[in-house]
């Protein structure tokens, strides 16, 4: 009993170790088995997989030598074709090796397909089959490759017969190899190794703790049956999945139309900048290439943006990109919003361009995933803005200055310049005058008397322009003059409203400054070109020697009534018999020139009829200016009268338009005699002119003769009017 | 809550006090250039900083780095009259939280202060 | 420098005054500033332009407006100092303001603030320069803009 129990008592540690080595046998067992169980199972998909690979290749063939043939056929590139092609080609070679000898085949997708060889009888025939099948494509291929873009369609033609002859054999082996390659699995599984491993599994199991076999044998049972299922699991997988990708194809179908037509490059990008399979198609013509999806964005960037912008637009989708800054903050600094970006131009040189970009973020799980990028070509908004200032103006303003001045005496050129600068400077001492009315009543007068006084200097240089024929200038004051009218119609004025005065005044500045270059330049030209312009002088001097030779200034004023007169179809002689601005000081000359280049104009704008109307009146057809030298009668000061026998001044206007902007009272007009009457028309301000035309309302211009005559000169005018028959004007001026 | 203002303009600093006081800081002082900014802050540690970015001895964006070293959860609102978009992107990149254009007015402010906070 | 570029400047500076003293500013008739023409008052800032434009931006101001200016904002103390300080504020805005719309290429320098009366202000040459009185509650102040753009390729 105490042996018994003693050796029981040894026994038992023995037992329970015996039962704890076995437990733990089983269990390896189990976890072997299943190992070797999902072994089995993935190669077995694996082949199966080959299998179909098989099958669909030689469709692939097909396929692929059919399209080169369209392409070629279409003179389209068949690189990329080539380079699948290519590709394919040795995945079949690796393939159809693989049930000869054990391969890794890697498909295109990158995956490892483990294929274990065929050991059949029937197997390893249709095997070498398809080997035999195969190489001869291959050469064929080879030589397809081989040709790159210059392929031959008989050697395409032929390929393809043979693929296609071949391809219903191709299939039947594929066919064969899956049903060898079943009949091995049924036999792994069905197989003695296995009932091995579930036998001592199930032994040792109930020999030990009762471990729950039902599980185990769920599991098992599980395992053989696994195929079926994941094959019908797999069928009706594929019917959804065909649902889903004719839903996906419909909807794919709706966005690409959408792409097609919206008038913005719309794209997105992920982290890395690489841009999204769906961009509008804008973007490629924005951006001018094609095929953008993969590209990435900041290359495009890199092309088109300067080094700064880059750098800063690549800081701007790092912060776009990061979760943790925010969205409104990032957006506002946008530093795309308009952005002038280079395209190198295939026919040589940039293209310049203004783009638009705006920028949203696409947060998936709170991350920043992708960034959506719309993108606008704004280059006519913005180079509209700028064509107004473009080279060709002032390449035809050089020519014209230069071509514009070749037929005047370089001293005439002189004086213009002179006087324009003159005028010019006035402008500036007008403009920058401090005193500035208060009221808002008074300050609105005091601009219209500034924009006036700019108005008669620009009317000066215009006038000295027509006279000296300098066309660009009589148009740059021109168009000058109708900037001030534009502001002369608004009922307010504003200090801004002169920018656009000053900025003509800039350039006419400019202009006359450039002439001041070229006349410089021309008189080098002359005394060094061997003094041309004397040498015209004097055989216009010999050419004309019975007759005394006239005044510069009367031949410039002749050329002035001759042009108007063709304008405005007046017949206008001018005589000037014995003056000669010489016989003033030669300070004042300037001064007798303008004035006289004043009076012309307004007599032949307003005083001067039609030739019909003359002779309807009974006065000659051709209408007189009559220029000619005489002494003032009280102060013996030396001037000219000028006259024209045109309808003169219309005194009962004069008369009205003075009592209506008060200057005299009617009382006062009763008293006046028609030459008092007539002196009002130099009264600042004063006009008779309903509208100002380019010829000069008569009255703007008065005033200031009056001013620089009498005021600036001490000189004297007289006037002497028989209306409707002559009008004469008396200027005087201290010797 | 504590506010630093960094200006060289004394008058603009004034002006960001005032405005800044509706927004109820329990502490407002300012500094006049980057390197001044810099100490004071590591003396006060504020919540919310104002930072000017063209400012002599140390630049504000320099300035920026230097004090969300010191304190990574500190809201820095930078104000400049510089309109280009290149030094505002900077600015974020550097840490800012925010970017004000100058002249600003009591409301731009205080509306940029707000969104500092804002989610 | 056109029309539509002075005007950016003019904007900026009624704006600044618009936001800032809440009033205003009214702009004078401008005029071309000749060789010989100092327009220099007691406070004066210039901004040099570098980059794609070329030249300088220039704001000078009578003490008692901006004295004005300054008790406006709601200062008392309005010192010499604050005052100098104010103008270069000024034009450094108003400078700044414009680079939006004239572009990365317009690069704009720290404000050099003038106090009193230095003589003269060199201007380059080859730019036209644009004055405009900037007049604010009756007091007068300049813009002074000379800008041209950079003879780059």
């Amino acid at each position: 009993m105490n042996k018994k129990s003693s050796l029981l008592n040894l026994l038992k540690p023995i037992g329970w170790g015996l039962l704890a080595v076995s437990f733990l046998a089983s269990l390896y067992g189990i976890f072997h088995y299943s190992n070797i169980l999902r072994r089995e199972l993935e190669q077995h998909g694996e082949v199966r997989t080959g299998a179909v690979l098989v099958r669909t290749m030689d469709a692939r063939w097909i396929a692929f030598l059919g399209s080169i043939e369209i392409a070629r056929r279409d003179g389209q590139p068949v690189g990329d074709i080539l380079k699948d092609l290519k590709a394919y080609s040795s995945l079949t070679n690796d393939l159809f090796k693989a049930y000869i000898i054990a391969a890794p085949v890697k498909t295109i997708t990158g995956r490892i397909l483990n294929i274990r060889p065929v050991n059949t009888p029937v197997g390893m025939s249709v095997a070498q089959e398809l080997q035999s099948i195969w190489s001869p494509l291959e050469v064929k291929i080879q030589a397809i490759i081989q040709n790159g873009e210059n392929q031959n369609p008989e050697q395409l033609a032929e390929a393809f017969a043979y693929a296609q002859k071949h391809s219903k054999r191709v299939i039947e082996i594929s066919d064969i190899l899956s049903g060898e390659e079943n009949i091995y699995r049924d036999q792994r599984m069905a197989g003695p190794i296995i009932l091995r491993y579930i036998l001592v599994s199930y032994l040792t199991a109930v020999s030990v703790l009762l471990i729950p076999i039902i599980l185990l044998m769920g599991r098992i049972r599980k395992s053989n049956t696994a195929l079926e299922e994941s094959a019908a699991l797999l069928s009706q997988k594929n019917a959804q999945l065909a649902e889903d990708a004719r839903k996906i194809e419909e909807a794919k179908r709706e966005s690409d139309v959408i792409m097609e037509t919206v008038q913005e490059g719309l794209l997105l990008i992920d982290v890395k900048g690489v841009i999204g399979a769906q961009y509008s198609r804008e973007l490629e013509r924005i951006f001018r290439m094609e095929n953008l999806a993969g590209f990435n964005f900041l290359n495009i960037l890199q092309r088109i943006l300067t080094e700064k912008m880059y750098n800063t637009t690549r800081d701007y989708l790092g912060l776009l990109f990061d979760s943790k800054r925010k969205e409104k903050q990032i957006l506002k600094v946008n530093p795309l919003d308009v952005v002038e970006v280079n395209f190198s131009n295939p026919e040589g040189g940039f293209i310049t361009k203004y783009l638009g970009f705006t920028f949203r973020r696409v947060v998936e799980a709170g991350v920043v995933t992708r960034v959506f990028i719309g993108v606008g070509d704004i280059t006519s908004r913005v180079t509209l803005e700028r064509e107004l200032r473009q080279s060709e103006l002032k390449k035809e303003k050089q020519f014209d200055l230069l071509l514009g001045i070749l037929h005047i005496e370089p001293k005439q050129v002189q004086e213009f310049i002179e006087t324009a600068k003159k005028d010019l400077l006035e402008i500036t001492t007008t403009l920058r005058a401090e005193d500035f009315a208060a009221a808002s009543a008074g300050k609105i007068d005091e601009l219209r008397d500034r924009l006036n006084v700019v108005f008669r200097c620009v009317h000066n240089i215009k006038g000295n322009a027509a006279y000296l024929k300098l066309v660009y200038f009589q148009k740059m004051a021109d168009e000058f003059e109708s900037k001030i009218n534009q502001l002369r119609n608004r009922p307010s004025l504003t200090g801004d409203d002169f920018l656009s005065i000053v900025m003509a005044q800039s350039d006419l500045r400019n202009d006359v400054e450039e002439l001041d270059e070229i006349r410089s330049k021309l008189g080098e030209l002359r005394i060094g070109g061997g003094n041309s312009t004397e040498l015209f002088k004097n055989s216009d001097r010999n050419g004309n020697a019975t007759q005394t030779r006239e005044d510069e200034l009367i031949v410039g004023l002749r050329g002035l009534v001759t042009d108007i007169a063709q304008k405005t179809g007046k017949s206008v002689r001018l005589e000037a018999k014995d003056f000669t601005a010489e016989s003033f000081r030669s300070d004042y000359r300037p001064l007798v020139r303008d004035v006289l280049i004043q009076l012309t104009r307004n007599s032949m704008a307003h005083s001067f009829e039609l030739p019909a109307e003359r002779t309807k009146v009974g006065k000659g057809r051709e209408g007189v200016i009559e220029i000619r030298p005489t002494k003032h009668e009280e102060s013996g000061l030396n001037g000219f009268l000028f006259r024209d026998d045109g309808k003169g001044i219309d005194i009962i206007k004069v008369r009205e338009r003075a009592i209506a902007q008060g200057l005299i009272t009617p009382e006062d007009a009763q008293r006046m005699a028609e030459t008092e009457l007539a002196m009002l028309i130099f009264t600042p301000g004063f006009s008779t002119a309903d509208e100002v035309t380019t010829e000069a309302g008569r009255g703007m211009g008065m005033d200031i003769i009056k001013e620089k005559i009498i005021d600036e000169c001490g000189g004297e005018i007289t006037v002497s009017v028989e209306p409707g028959k002559h009008c004469t004007f008396g200027i005087f001026l201290p010797n | 809550m504590k506010l630093l203002i960094v200006d060289d303009s004394t008058l603009i600093r004034r002006a960001i006090e005032r405005f800044a006081n509706k927004f109820q800081f329990d502490e407002i002082r300012s500094a006049n250039n980057g390197a001044n900014a810099l100490k004071e802050f590591k003396n006060f540690l504020p919540d919310v900083v104002t930072m000017d970015i063209t400012m002599p001895e140390m630049d504000g964006l320099t300035c920026v780095e230097a004090i969300l070293r010191e304190k990574p959860e500190v809201q820095i609102l930078v104000i400049s009259a510089l309109a280009d978009k290149s030094t505002a992107v900077e600015a974020i990149k550097r840490g800012a939280s925010g970017f004000l254009l100058k002249p600003f007015t009591e409301e731009t402010l205080i509306t940029s202060l707000e969104e500092l906070f804002e989610e | 420098m056109d029309e539509t570029h002075l005007k950016i400047f003019i904007k900026g500076t009624t704006n600044y005054f618009g936001q800032v003293a809440r009033d205003a500013a009214e702009i004078g008739t401008p005029y071309l500033k000749e060789d010989n023409d100092n327009v220099i008052l007691d406070y004066s800032a210039v901004i040099g332009i570098s980059g794609s434009y070329r030249g300088c931006v220039y704001y000078t101001a009578p003490k008692e407006m901006i004295r004005k200016l300054i008790i406006h904002m709601g200062e008392h103390n309005a010192d010499d100092a604050l005052c100098a300080d104010f103008v270069g504020e000024i034009a450094n805005t108003i400078a700044g303001n414009a680079q939006e719309e004239l572009g990365a290429g317009f690069m704009i320098s720290v404000p050099i603030v003038l106090a009193g009366n230095p003589g003269s202000v060199r201007f380059p040459k080859d730019a036209p320069t644009f004055v405009i009185p900037i007049i604010w509650q009756g007091s007068k102040s300049y813009l002074l803009i000379c800008v041209g753009e950079s003879v780059t390729a």
